[in-house]
């Protein structure tokens, strides 16, 4: 009996059944849906860190600078530049750095290489172009993989010489 | 192409196992060692360069996915060369090409022939390339696939038979048949000279 | 004579024998015996030599090479056809459709499943506070730490690693060799 009930399924109601399938199915996609392409924002706030007086910095960066300023050894930190950006897991997201031999010629490269549990391991390069018997020439200043927690403290990467002192850049990411 | 072809090491071995345990990275050192053999045996059954791509890699993903039913009694590359032997030859007769004549971009044909060639080979060598070429690919499919074991990859009867599932008799007869006929179409037998 | 184990008259026998001794295929006593004939059959050694060139043109003319970007992109595609072949069994629509058949209680099951899974999946929405803009600045704050796995300089430059007193920030310093 059971298996002339089952033979009896008509065309409409076989349809019927995949539809209720993918509904029940459909809110569990979602999720696996954003597993295949997990997207990381990042953001790199470029300070120019030096001992020339200045004006005073922007009173939301305060606590970020006196942070700073407890391990580096500058009393001004002016704000050059913030650019941010989205990117997919294993996909560079790159921003030109002020300074360097050649215009335009340094570069911080951030690739988000991997999710696990809030926090994002990211490899971070700072490349930097001079000039080598009348060419330029790209070479590494630094390579470093991080793990940071998303939405949590940046790491700060700093040293590079410009204009009357040096850059301080401080890393942040997120996941959503 | 003519030396004989690297048997199974431990190496090959040590791979399979890892792949078993789930390493998908010791199958890919697997395809990358073994992929320009298989994409040759599949270019010689097949005689076009698209279908050829796409069966060895079809062999290598049926290879990968059946990993667990593979014993290890046989040589990993003997039991590849036979999925991908099947396959080759399954897509020969489903699309009537018992027989065929080279039915790839001639152009293309002779480009991929080119990168083997030697460039400085003189035009009655490029001729006689063609000419056997030609020959070979109106031989019946499953001697061609005997003839490029044996003759490219190098391979012992007892391997090629494995391979095809048949006995090492019939890889004998299919072999002295394809040179046979392949003297004849080159005027290279007896009766010619 | 030893050419009389094969004998003139066995000569097709010894020419269907010639492709299986080019091959190293045979044993040595019957390779023995070949070679003996051969040395005094004329007919047989021109047949042997036809072979041997024929081998020799079918190896050096026949082989073709996996284009520079086929081979390059060739475990991408076998990648593909693997993930292609292994479609997860549970999506067996006919199976699945037979289960519900079976036992219709599923159907209730189902839907229970499902009105809660939306439920979840719409609190979720609402009640998740959202995440800070790129542009804003997270106060620092006592957070899950940072970890540099791994750091190095390049060429002209070295680095060091060290954090802020309260360890709440790690910085890694670039210093750049002096210009000659």
């Amino acid at each position: 009996m059971t298996t002339q009930r089952f033979h009896l399924a008509s065309g409409w109601r076989g349809r019927g059944f995949v539809i209720v399938l993918v509904l029940v199915l459909l809110p569990f996609l979602r999720p696996i849906h954003l597993a295949a392409a997990p997207t990381v924002t990042l953001q790199a706030q470029i300070f120019l860190a030096s001992n020339q007086p200045g004006a005073a910095p922007d009173p939301r960066l305060a606590g970020l600078i006196a942070q700073l300023r407890k391990a580096i050894p500058y009393s001004n930190f002016l704000l050059l530049a913030a650019p941010s950006g989205r990117t997919e897991i294993g996909k560079v997201w790159k921003t030109e750095l002020p300074g360097g031999e050649v215009q335009r010629g340094r570069v911080l490269e951030l690739t988000p290489m991997a999710i696990d549990r809030g926090a994002i391991q990211i490899q971070a390069r700072i490349d930097q172009a001079k000039i080598v018997l009348g060419k330029s020439v790209k070479e590494p200043l630094v390579n470093t993989t991080l793990r940071l927690q998303s939405g949590g403290p940046p790491v700060v990467i700093g040293g590079p010489a410009y204009q009357n002192g040096v850059l301080v850049i401080v890393i942040s990411a997120s996941a959503p | 192409m003519g030396s004989s072809p690297e048997r199974e090491t431990t190496d090959d071995h040590e791979l399979v196992l890892r792949t078993k345990r789930g390493d998908r990275s010791a199958f890919e050192i697997l395809v990358s060692r073994y992929q320009d053999r298989a994409y040759n045996v599949a270019y010689q059954i097949l005689r076009h360069h698209e279908d050829a791509l796409d069966v060895a890699q079809e062999a290598f993903a049926r290879a990968y996915v059946s990993i667990a039913r593979f014993q290890g009694k046989a040589g990993f590359y003997t039991w590849l060369y036979r999925i991908l032997v099947n396959l080759a030859i399954d897509q020969t007769r489903a699309r009537g090409r018992q027989n065929p004549v080279p039915r790839d971009d001639p152009e293309r044909e002779v480009a991929l022939r080119e990168m083997t060639a030697d460039p400085a080979d003189s035009l009655e060598t490029k001729e006689l390339r063609e000419q056997i070429v030609k020959a070979v690919a109106r031989l019946p499919a499953d001697q061609r696939a005997c003839l490029t074991l044996r003759e490219i990859d190098g391979l012992s009867y007892q391997e090629i038979a494995r391979i095809m599932n048949c006995s090492i008799g019939t890889v004998m007869s299919r072999l002295y048949a394809a040179r046979r006929k392949l003297q004849q179409m080159l005027g290279h037998d007896a009766k010619a000279q | 004579m030893k050419a009389l184990l094969f004998g003139r008259s066995e000569c097709s026998t010894v020419v269907a024998h010639l492709g299986a001794y080019v091959d190293g295929q045979l044993h040595d006593s019957r390779q023995k015996q070949l070679e003996a004939h051969v040395r005094d059959c004329p007919r047989c050694a021109a047949e042997l030599q036809r072979l041997l060139a024929l081998r020799e043109q079918i190896r050096r003319n026949l082989a073709v090479s996996l284009p520079g970007e086929d081979a390059a992109r060739f475990w991408g595609n076998v990648e593909r056809k693997i993930q292609e072949a292994k479609a997860p069994e549970w999506w067996r629509v006919d199976r699945l459709r037979e289960l519900f058949w079976f036992y219709p209680k599923l159907w209730w099951a189902s839907a229970a499943v499902l009105g809660t899974t939306v439920l979840l999946f719409t609190a979720d929405l609402v009640l998740r506070p959202s995440m800070p803009p790129p542009t804003s600045l997270a106060p620092i704050d006592a957070q899950p730490r940072t970890v540099v796995e791994s750091v190095e300089g390049g060429p002209n430059s070295s680095v060091v690693l060290f954090s802020t007193p309260d360890q709440q920030l790690k910085i890694i310093w670039v210093l750049e060799r002096e210009k000659s």
